[in-house]
């Protein structure tokens, strides 16, 4: 990294990433640069949690410092457009549960990584999945839970998308405590896990998946 | 069938003092499933708590019993709410959502605020709970206790029915760490924020809670005149925040808590929910043959088993996933695992993975209860 302030980032330094930011959108700089320095450091913040150096605690802090700085960037040259956007996402937590701590974690993740993320919420039944899945096109869903009810929604959501002849275009992940691989089998799911980090890497082989065919 | 030559209870202390007994104590936590059992509702228990006994003794019958009562949040409304994070009165009062017939859920909610910090350091955590608790629930001081007042009853009863028949209840009181309180009241995202930001505030807020803390479980479980203490832990583990963190943050006050209810003669069950594989060794710093260590699952139970051995006993972890969608067979094969390696030399107590889930199969259920009572590679 040659960027102070990449390097403010990667450190989770809040206070000097805001201070630099702020000089620099002062200054007229390239909003697009900014942003690329940013990034840079939450890259380099994402090596270090697979190396084991940083944890979820750092990954929730180095989110709200970056909401932060773009939230400074934004008002000065509109929405700050991803560079990249891999692909679209809709996740929730399923019916009969309404704990909305992975998933919200989840969902921030996804979108720090590029994804477009339609989040329903809590409590949310199979119909309402598949209208979402319908009428965005997203070709991942992702399902939430912690209680032991999540096990047949889980199961009952994907019956609904197979009913509703969107499972070949779309993969299924589910995530929460009492996530198993056993669940995984028995909901119909491509893919499990109980670590948010983790399944946004997985949503990111799901969508490279899709695009070497 | 081993030859049984001590009492469920002479059992339970020798497991937790790391002895030898004649087979592995079975604890299951099958309050949730005993209400499908009987065709009930979260709903009708919550408003008849009189009925628990009844229900709980009904699936007791039904599976030819085991070896004793540990509890789940369903037997201890009142207590829950000046020792732990109130987090299901919170989420009630805040959202107005009841989910009808549901388990204990978090709705992550910041109703605690950055300025309530100072407010717990000057006045300590009665002096805050006093404004605190009419803010959140509606409810004053007073009023809560009186709530509290009447679950103690309700424990003591059945305590008394349950000794009865020779089936000890372990747990009177459940309780949290700071870090684990205010996680809940803040939210664990601005907790999270709170640690990074404002640590030495934080440290300040968790040595002026602690006192109270101990004192309202001290109380309680007096009061109860029940032999345990449960610690309850779920969001300070290894899977979200790193060791240095878990030192400062957690870790001295948990150690605290410990040694004051070992110190007041509690059998003291450290629990951990989800998984703190990362911090198991740690719990070598507990005192030898008085705590014991449970898991819903998550935590590598076997792991565990290595490295806590000689120090701490061991309760777990048939996980919900086997129990509702596995086979007997499944069920058997992982029960005489635990029973192998994580109850060799002893210090183990088999339970269910955190509460048994109510869609469980009954013939899961009934095949680790006769595994556990009957399995010893002793008698093999």
């Amino acid at each position: 990294m040659n960027s102070k302030l990449a390097e403010a980032m990667a450190d989770l330094d809040e206070s000097e990433v805001n201070k630099l930011v702020h000089e620099r959108v002062a200054a007229g700089e390239e909003d697009v640069a900014i942003i690329e320095e940013l990034r840079d450091g939450l890259d380099v913040i994402g090596q270090r949690y697979k190396s084991g150096s940083y944890f979820l605690a750092e990954l929730i802090f180095s989110a709200e410092i970056f909401k932060n700085a773009v939230s400074v960037i934004e008002p000065i040259i509109g929405k700050v457009e991803h560079r990249q956007v891999l692909g679209k996402v809709v996740i929730g937590t399923v019916l009969g549960d309404i704990h909305d701590l992975g998933k919200n974690i989840a969902a921030t993740l996804l979108r720090m990584a590029g994804f477009e993320v339609f989040d329903l919420g809590v409590d949310v039944g199979p119909q309402a999945f598949v209208k979402k899945l319908g009428e965005t096109e997203a070709s991942i869903l992702g399902l939430s839970g912690l209680l032991t009810v999540c096990f047949e929604s889980m199961k009952k959501t994907v019956d609904a998308v197979v009913a509703a002849g969107l499972r070949p275009n779309v993969k299924i992940i589910i995530g929460g405590g009492t996530v198993t691989e056993r669940l995984r089998q028995y909901a119909g799911a491509d893919a499990y896990t109980n670590s948010a980090f983790e399944g946004t890497e997985i949503c990111r082989q799901f969508v490279s998946e899709v695009s070497t065919i | 069938m081993i030859p049984e030559t001590m009492t469920k209870w002479e059992r339970i202390q020798a497991t937790v003092s790391l002895e030898k007994t004649d087979r592995v104590p079975v604890l299951p936590m099958l309050e949730y499933y005993a209400l499908r059992y009987s065709g009930l509702t979260l709903v009708e228990l919550r408003r008849n708590p009189h009925m628990w006994y009844g229900t709980v003794r009904k699936l007791y019958d039904a599976l030819g019993g085991w070896d004793g009562i540990l509890g789940t949040a369903a037997y201890f409304p009142g207590m829950l709410v000046k020792t732990t994070t109130g987090s299901v009165a919170k989420a009630w009062a805040v959202t107005g959502t009841d989910i009808e017939d549901s388990e204990l859920q978090y709705m992550e909610h910041e109703v605690m605020t950055i300025e309530d910090y100072d407010k717990i350091i000057d006045r300590g955590w009665t002096g805050f709970l006093k404004e605190f608790l009419p803010r959140i629930l509606g409810r004053s001081l007073p009023q809560v206790n009186e709530g509290e007042e009447k679950a103690i009853n309700l424990y003591r009863e059945n305590a008394k029915l349950w000794e009865e028949i020779g089936v000890p209840t372990l747990f009177s009181t459940v309780v949290l760490t700071p870090m684990h309180v205010l996680s809940g009241y803040r939210s664990f995202l601005q907790f999270t924020l709170d640690l990074f930001r404002r640590p030495e505030k934080v440290l300040a807020a968790m040595d002026a809670m602690l006192p109270d803390l101990l004192d309202t479980a001290i109380n309680v479980a007096k009061r109860a005149g029940g032999p345990g203490v449960w610690l309850v832990c779920e969001r300070g583990s290894g899977a979200f925040y790193s060791p240095t963190f878990f030192e400062r943050f957690d870790l001295p006050y948990l150690k605290r808590m410990v040694e004051a209810f070992v110190s007041e003669g509690f059998i003291t069950m450290v629990y951990w929910e989800g998984d703190w594989t990362r911090n198991l060794h740690y719990l070598t710093e507990l005192p030898e043959g008085k705590c014991i260590f449970g898991t819903d699952g998550s935590t590598d139970l076997f792991k565990a088993k290595e490295i806590l051995r000689d120090k701490v006993c061991l309760l777990g972890d048939v996980p919900p996933d086997l129990l509702q969608l596995g086979t007997p067979s499944d069920v058997e094969a992982y029960v005489k695992r635990l029973i192998d390696e994580v109850g060799e030399g002893g210090g183990f107590i088999l339970s269910t993975g955190s509460a048994a889930p109510r869609k469980a199969k009954f013939e899961n259920i009934e095949k680790m209860l006769d595994v556990g009572k009957s399995y010893s590679p002793r008698f093999s």
